[in-house]
């Protein structure tokens, strides 16, 4: 190997003043040859972006590196400010997760590349105005001539994320180092930036050590990969090697935990045979393709059945089985429904669904999926009556949830669920657990003081939180634990249609995997009918019985999630799965060379 | 302060799909790693990030908090008691002592009519207290009224903006001098204009929490199980809104008083012989060069007591802003 | 942009519409006959009623405020009943004063909060830090009239260096010296609560503009902490903190009554002063329309700036 463009020695950074784990990178050691892709793999708290961040000295003031950092020969640890920025940008540069927040809002595209030239050295202003419209095409970004007087605000996140390359590119780095580059980006855009990110390193020799938690982008980009947990490293090997024959344990669980995407080309499940150790999620989301989950066999828990009879096909969903969804009245009923947000200062009406006809069956899981725009989340809130539709109509449970009125609306949404995205917003930062659980219960009136308590506790348990949770603060849980909590919350008044909206997308992997098994042992146990909104066709995979894709607020393609994921009839579809990277090299490269 | 731009927002609201918000790392609470693996998938299956839930009450038991809650309530203190405090009356002469320099039987001095000007700073706090205690919790109220109706009903709202832009048109001193004109000098139009001032203030604080922490999905989530509004008003509105009132609350108050003052120093407030701390001002510039306690002393006490507001608030701000 | 401008002229000239029916009721809210209580308890039926008639209070109440309003317009306010003579002139003689204070004050508290503000945002000296915060504290707490009888006390009475009132003898453009040393008590006096507002928005603006991501960029880029803190952040701080300013001013018209009554400075403040003490409403009225017009211009003035410098407002409409 040639001399490495960077090389890191026994790496330990700590924060003396932090009273729970002080030392949050623990003796980490890897280098990057020149042209190579380095991936540092892990989960949050595993101190990669602060490995990433030692590099450039970016390390915040309360933190504390010992160890070696060589930097194309320069020892980075230790250096004074006015050295660290000459090496900043010129010898190593980054690039971040957020497009949307890296760029200065009140500057344009140009003013900022020529920043970037004039830390390092003295620019004309005609030139520095060439090498960025230079840059922009390197990057590709279209018409750059024009768009290099563009503000940040004026251009999409994928090509935010371009100017953000063009930027770390500006002084001729050797290495760029991508911290969670693409995390904040739909697929197709992710595909584009990973693509990008590749022609760097051909085209241009630039080593890339990139930071991120999703194998599948270790997979599509790395040659190398770090795996760090807890702030040290679990593993160090080649791409394939990993895949094919991981050593650590920690790699096998991270491994078997990613959901996966069977890639349309092999529409045999051969990809899910790779993660036998995860038999419990494998087998449910195998089991689904041959057969739809058998609707009659739920079990409804609790008394609080609610007092309205006004739905008829209730009674037969709580009958005997129904061969498929339709046979019996829907929960959810949309036809052509239409959604406007209203312009503001005389704007035009924004149309965020645009004729939507979706059907939700009884004990269904419907996957409701589309990338950021698609209207996805606006139709969850059209159906728990937060929206009213424009035009069409929008039955929910039997009833028109556009036209109802205030007390029918309660009525409604008391058989109603609801999970949010963000489990650190969804509960009232002020309150307990247990109140925020118990809410749903305490609003309708279904029981008071103790009983409330009682129920709290039961449902906590289901969702396996200790009980004694019920007097903790939001604050004081984990990610998961609010998600759980959420979830509980949701199930309080044993609802017949759960809308999920991104449950698990704030969280690891690892945790993920855990709560979706927990809400498909629920789903099973409560027999719900659900909306599951989701941008990751993986998690929808393995929880949905059938599948919508939408797109600019129209339904691209609906059936069920085995057929719209395995054999998609539209293009947009086979796109959108195409793009996701598969957590396997082999595959990936095979892919990549087709494409 | 509120401010008035109103930067557009977005059209479509749809989801950030912004997968793993990842915590920034450069935190140092952020970076304690979240050990478990999936192997170990129990309900503690990642580490939480215990924040202490904030306690307002303490912030008010040190520091800055302290000091302001010293400062007012010892300045209110002194002039609840100031009957004991002092032999004099407000408003009695003391034969002989005419603008007598401070001195030991007369701390500030006594002024061109025999009278102890440290009696009537005193006495003059009592007005305050009133402004303080009466006046500002009801244009409080009334605001906090105002502010609720506009953001629950659509109608309600332009009115009621636009009642709060015309009285922020008027700078307070300004609309004094127009309250003034029409109800003459007295404590009458303190205690209106302290109303009509604070009436946009908590107004409009109000208006914007409520539109602020209704786009919150704590919020949505309770209205999309049912809640009713006052529901939602009473159990997570409100309680969110507490503490930027209490900020609110406790500028208003040092507001009052310097509003109170400075009407009196202007001859525009409490009207002679009844004692005030601005009028005491008023009269003792005139004789600055031989008898600067007599200014001097009642500057004290109403620098004490806004100051002392303005610590409390910014004690209480602070706490929010971690 | 212009879509902005539409929008937001309205709601002013709406205001201002509103608080000039409100400016006019004083005359028909005061107890008691206006026209008797101007012309004095001892003034002839005849003066009465030629009052009266001067007023429009013969006429019906719409008309009234429309003969008003036009006359305001054209810049006839009619005459002043104690003071004597035109109110107009009486009004353009101070209106020049009182902007000359106003506007050094103003521009001497920008001066204060562009000075302090960064420092105080990026300083890592603890006693630095504390005595800013001291000295903020006690200058946003400082009443005008305080602050202004100490300055006196301290400067002219046991210091005596200045001049404690009044303005230059010679003019304000004679000797600008001279006119700096009449100015500067009083300016300083109206800039203290300002500059101390300001400082304390400066700085905690630029703070959090430091912690945006953008920042991190930039310096991962290796631009210098001194360009990030004076370029960066200050061009990011500069339209919320515009705004600031544009809010500040009514306290700085408000301030202007007490300081020029405190430093006998013969501008608007003092004129509405007296016409206050002497129950000269039509003077009360112009001199508080002029007050509100002036404030609510500056408000939409530093709205439109505000716009200018925020390219998301000003070319709206991401992609």
């Amino acid at each position: 190997m040639a001399t490495p463009v960077l090389s890191v020695r026994d790496l330990t950074v700590e924060f003396p003043a932090a009273a729970v784990h002080p030392r949050a990178v623990d003796n980490v050691s890897f280098e990057v040859a020149p042209g190579e892709i380095v991936a540092l793999v892990g989960e949050s708290g595993s101190g990669k972006t602060l490995t990433a961040k030692a590099v450039l000295g970016l390390l915040p003031d309360t933190a504390r590196a010992t160890g070696s950092i060589d930097l194309a020969g320069q020892q980075v640890l230790g250096l004074d400010e006015k050295a660290l920025r000459s090496v900043r940008g010129s010898r190593a540069a980054m690039v971040f997760q957020e497009p949307s927040t890296a760029l200065n809002p009140v500057e344009t595209v140009g003013w900022q590349i020529g920043e970037a030239l004039r830390a390092h050295r003295k620019v004309k202003r005609a030139d520095a105005r060439r090498r960025a419209v230079e840059l922009l095409e390197v990057v590709g970004i279209p018409e750059p001539e024009k768009r290099v007087g563009y503000y940040p605000h004026q251009l999409s996140g994928g090509q935010k994320q371009r100017v953000v390359i063009a930027l770390a590119l500006a002084n001729e780095p050797d290495l760029i180092i991508a911290d969670e580059p693409t995390t904040a980006l739909d697929v197709t855009v992710q595909a584009e930036i990973l693509r990008l990110l590749h022609d760097l390193r051909d085209r241009l020799g630039r080593a890339v050590l990139i930071i991120t938690h999703n194998m599948g982008v270790v997979a599509d980009l790395a040659d190398r990969v770090v795996v760090l947990r807890s702030g040290r490293v679990v593993e160090t090997s080649d791409v394939l090697e990993l895949f094919a024959r991981p050593q650590a344990d920690y790699t096998r669980e991270l491994l078997a935990a990613v959901p996966r995407v069977p890639t349309t080309s092999d529409s045999t499940d051969s990809t899910d045979s790779t993660s036998d150790s995860t038999s419990d999620s494998d087998s449910t989301a195998g089991g689904k393709t041959a057969a739809v989950r058998p609707l009659g066999a739920v079990k409804r828990l609790g008394s609080a059945e609610p007092p309205e009879a006004a739905v008829t096909g209730d009674a037969a969903v709580t009958g005997e089985a129904t061969e498929a969804p339709g046979a019996v009245r829907p929960v959810v009923d949309f036809r052509d429904v239409v959604v406007e947000y209203p312009g503001r200062l005389g704007r035009p009406a924004f149309t965020a669904v645009d004729g939507v006809t979706l059907s939700l069956a009884p004990g269904e899981v419907l996957g409701l999926v589309g990338e950021s725009g698609s209207g996805k989340t606006t139709l969850g809130r059209v159906v728990v009556g937060l929206l009213r539709p424009k035009a069409g109509q929008a039955e929910v449970l039997g009833t028109d949830i556009g036209g109802l009125s205030a007390g029918g609306l309660r009525a409604v949404r008391s058989r109603i669920g609801l999970v949010f995205q963000d489990p650190a917003t969804t509960l009232d930062p002020r309150r307990s657990v247990g109140d925020a659980v118990g809410e749903p219960i305490e609003v309708h009136g279904r029981a008071q003081g103790r009983a409330v308590r009682q129920r709290v506790a039961v449902l906590l348990e289901s969702v396996q939180l200790p009980a004694s949770y019920a007097d903790r603060r939001p604050a004081e849980l984990s990610g998961g634990q609010r998600q759980r909590a959420g979830l509980a919350r949701a199930l309080a008044l044993d609802p017949e249609l759960l809308v999920a909206d991104e449950p698990t997308s704030a969280l690891d992997v690892s945790v993920q995997a855990a709560v979706l098994d927990l809400f498909r042992d629920l789903q099973e146990q409560y027999g719900f009918a659900c909306l599951f909104i989701s941008h990751d066709l993986a998690v929808v995979d393995e929880v949905a019985d059938r599948v919508a894709v939408l797109r600019h607020g129209r339904v691209v393609e609906v059936g069920r999630a085995a057929d719209v994921l395995r054999r998609p009839s539209a293009d947009y579809t086979r796109r959108l799965v195409d793009a996701i990277p598969v957590p396997d090299p082999a595959v990936q490269r095979a892919r990549r060379l087709v494409g | 302060m509120t401010d008035t731009v109103q930067t557009p927002t977005r059209p479509a609201a749809d989801a950030p799909t912004a997968p793993e918000q990842q915590l920034p790392t450069a935190t140092p609470a952020a970076a304690t790693p979240a050990a478990a693996g999936p192997a170990s998938v129990t309900p503690a299956e990642d580490v939480a990030a215990v924040a202490t839930a904030p306690r307002r009450r303490r912030v008010l038991l040190h520091g800055r908090g302290l000091f302001g809650l010293l400062l007012v309530g010892g300045i209110l203190l002194l002039g609840l008691f100031a009957p004991l405090l002092t032999p004099y009356g407000p408003t009695e002469q003391i034969p002989g002592a005419n603008l007598l320099p401070a001195s030991g039987r007369h701390l500030f001095g006594t002024d061109e009519v025999n009278r102890d000007v440290l009696t009537r700073a005193l006495y003059g706090i009592r007005v305050d207290v009133l402004v303080v205690f009466v006046a500002v919790p009801l244009g409080a109220l009334l605001g906090t009224a105002a502010g609720t109706l506009a953001a629950l009903i659509r109608p309600a709202d332009v009115a009621v903006q636009r009642i709060f832009d015309v009285i922020l048109a008027f700078p307070p001193i300004i609309l004094a001098i127009g309250v003034t004109a029409i109800l003459g000098a007295g404590i009458t139009p303190i205690f209106v204009v302290v109303v009509a001032v604070e009436i946009p203030y908590f107004g409009r604080l109000l208006r914007s929490s409520i539109l602020t922490l209704r786009e919150l999905p704590f919020v949505e989530a309770a209205e999309a199980i049912g809640a009713s509004r006052w529901w939602i008003l009473r159990r997570h509105i409100l309680p969110n809104s507490a503490e930027p009132l209490f900020v609110q609350l406790a500028l208003s108050m040092s507001i009052a008083v310097f509003l109170e003052s400075a009407m009196s120093f202007l001859g525009i407030g409490v009207r002679p012989p009844e004692p005030s701390l601005g009028t005491i001002i008023a009269d003792a510039v005139s004789d600055l060069d031989t008898a600067p306690m007599q200014a001097v002393g009642p500057l004290l006490l109403v620098t004490g007591f806004v100051l002392g507001f303005q610590l409390i608030a910014q004690a209480v701000g602070a706490r929010r802003r971690i | 942009m212009l879509r902005y401008l539409v929008r937001r002229v309205p709601s002013a000239v709406l205001v201002l519409f509103l608080a000039s029916v409100l400016i006019f009721a004083i005359i028909r809210l005061i107890p008691g006959d206006p026209a008797t209580s101007l012309a004095g308890s001892d003034a002839s039926p005849e003066a009465v009623a030629a009052i009266r008639h001067d007023l429009g209070l013969d006429q019906s109440v719409p008309s009234q405020y429309l003969s008003w309003i036009g006359n305001v317009l054209t810049l006839d306010f009619g005459q002043s009943y104690s003071v004597g003579g035109e109110i107009t002139s009486l009004v353009a003689d101070g209106f020049g004063n009182t902007v000359i204070l106003t506007l050094s004050a103003l521009l001497l508290a920008i001066l204060i909060a562009a000075v302090v503000g960064p420092i105080w945002a990026t300083t890592r000296n603890h006693w630095l830090e504390s005595a800013i915060t001291v000295v903020n504290t006690i200058s946003v707490a400082l009443p005008t009239f305080v602050s202004g009888v100490l300055l006196v006390l301290l400067l002219t009475v046991i210091f005596p260096v200045l001049p404690s009132a009044g303005i230059p003898p010679d003019g304000m453009f004679a000797r600008l010296d001279i006119t700096a040393q009449y100015l500067v008590l009083p300016a300083l006096c109206l800039a203290l609560p300002v500059s101390a507002v300001l400082s304390r928005f400066l700085a905690e603006t630029l703070r959090t503009e430091l912690r945006q991501p953008y920042v991190l960029t930039a310096t991962a880029l290796g631009v210098p902490r001194r360009r990030l803190l004076l370029r960066y952040a200050m061009r990011n701080a500069l339209p919320t903190t515009v705004t600031v300013i544009g809010l500040q001013a009514g306290s700085l018209l408000g301030g202007a009554v007490l300081v020029e009554a405190i430093f006998a400075w013969p501008g608007i403040g003092q004129l509405i002063e007296q016409a206050i003490g002497r129950r000269d409403y039509p003077v009360v009225q112009v001199l508080l329309l002029l007050s509100v017009f002036i404030f609510v211009v500056i408000q939409l003035l530093t709205d439109v700036v505000h716009a200018l410098l925020d390219p998301r407002v000003r070319i709206g409409g991401a992609q």
